[in-house]
């Protein structure tokens, strides 16, 4: 009698085992990599300043060098031009107005009364920036005129 | 109340899993932007003791040779071209042309002293007026112009048995602005 209860509970013990070896848990690791999004303006035009004389510029396009873009963006980017004195070269002890100029930029002309964004391509090689200048007044006062073009460029 | 415990895991893990979702679509916006900025200085300098100017074209030659005006008042009445005259210069705007003469715009004959025949200048057919000093107006820069002798009296006045020449001395003067 005390032999069966013993094997009783010996098999009680295996069952239960069994239960035990069948139990199971798992779980999710997720693995993401980024990579950060950017636009780069490239060119001679980049950064830099550009010294002219008066006969230069007067009723004249000259170069302020080449401009274009690299990205990791296969898209299209807005360049948005804009100018601390409205297009106009000013005195900069006078503040008087030497010139309205434009400035022109893969086939588009950006001036106080134009379009002032262009929209091409992200990685578009750097082309030509230019300044474009109407005849200069008769009269001009000795001194220094000046202006700073800021060029935006963001993906869409 | 076992049951209902399960269940209000599952939904926080389901919600949990939502916001991820949510937060991980953000994430993706906000990189998908990017962008670049710079800055492009433009100056220009004016040195008015820069300027320069130099009168050209075949009136400013020093062997100005004499003609027979007489023959050309008959032929070509009453302008006679005196040569080609323009200014060279790095000076933007109009420059003041000043005309003056010897013998106040008159061709004087070299022996019969009164014999006068007044004369006008014209720049480009353009009569400047006749004045003891003309005063004209042009562009500090332009090529050459024709500067033509208008001679104002018949030319009869020119023709004359007496053996000498009619003469005058033209200057002209450019002032830069």
């Amino acid at each position: 009698m005390k032999f069966t209860k013993t094997l009783l509970a010996t098999g009680l013990l295996f069952a239960s085992s069994s239960i035990a070896f069948a139990a199971t848990n798992s779980t999710d690791i997720q693995i993401n990599v980024t990579k950060d999004a950017y636009v780069n303006l490239i060119g001679t035009a980049v950064g830099s300043t550009n010294s002219f004389l008066t006969s230069d510029i007067d009723n004249k396009t000259v170069s302020l060098g080449t401009l274009g873009l690299e990205s990791n963006s296969q898209g299209n980017c807005d360049m948005t031009f804009s100018s601390a004195n409205g297009y106009q070269l000013k005195h900069t002890v006078s503040n008087a107005v030497l010139v309205n100029y434009e400035i022109s930029y893969a086939g588009v002309t950006n001036s106080a009364t134009t379009t002032n964004t262009v929209t091409q391509s992200c990685n578009t090689a750097a082309s030509s920036l230019d300044l474009v200048s109407p005849a200069l007044p008769a009269v001009v006062n000795a001194g220094t005129y000046s202006d700073t073009l800021t060029v935006t460029v963001v993906t869409q | 109340m076992k049951l209902s415990a399960q269940r209000n895991k599952k939904n926080q893990h389901g919600l949990l899993a939502l916001v991820s979702l949510i937060l991980l679509l953000m994430h993706t916006q906000l990189q998908a932007t990017a962008t670049d900025s710079t800055s492009i200085n433009i100056q220009v300098v004016h040195h008015p003791q820069q300027q320069k100017i130099k009168l050209t074209g075949s009136i400013n030659s020093n062997n100005f040779r004499p003609f027979n005006i007489y023959k050309e008042a008959e032929r070509h009445p009453p302008a006679i071209k005196l040569g080609t005259f323009g200014i060279h210069s790095n000076i933007r705007g109009k420059c003041q042309l000043g005309f003056t003469s010897t013998n106040q715009f008159r061709l004087k004959h070299s022996h019969i002293t009164n014999r006068l025949a007044r004369y006008q200048v014209s720049l480009d057919k353009k009569r400047i007026g006749i004045h003891n000093k003309l005063i004209s107006q042009a562009n500090c820069h332009f090529d050459s112009s024709t500067l033509e002798l208008v001679i104002l009296d018949s030319p009869i006045i020119l023709k004359t048995d007496e053996a000498g020449y009619f003469w005058d001395t033209l200057m002209i003067t450019v002032t830069a602005p």
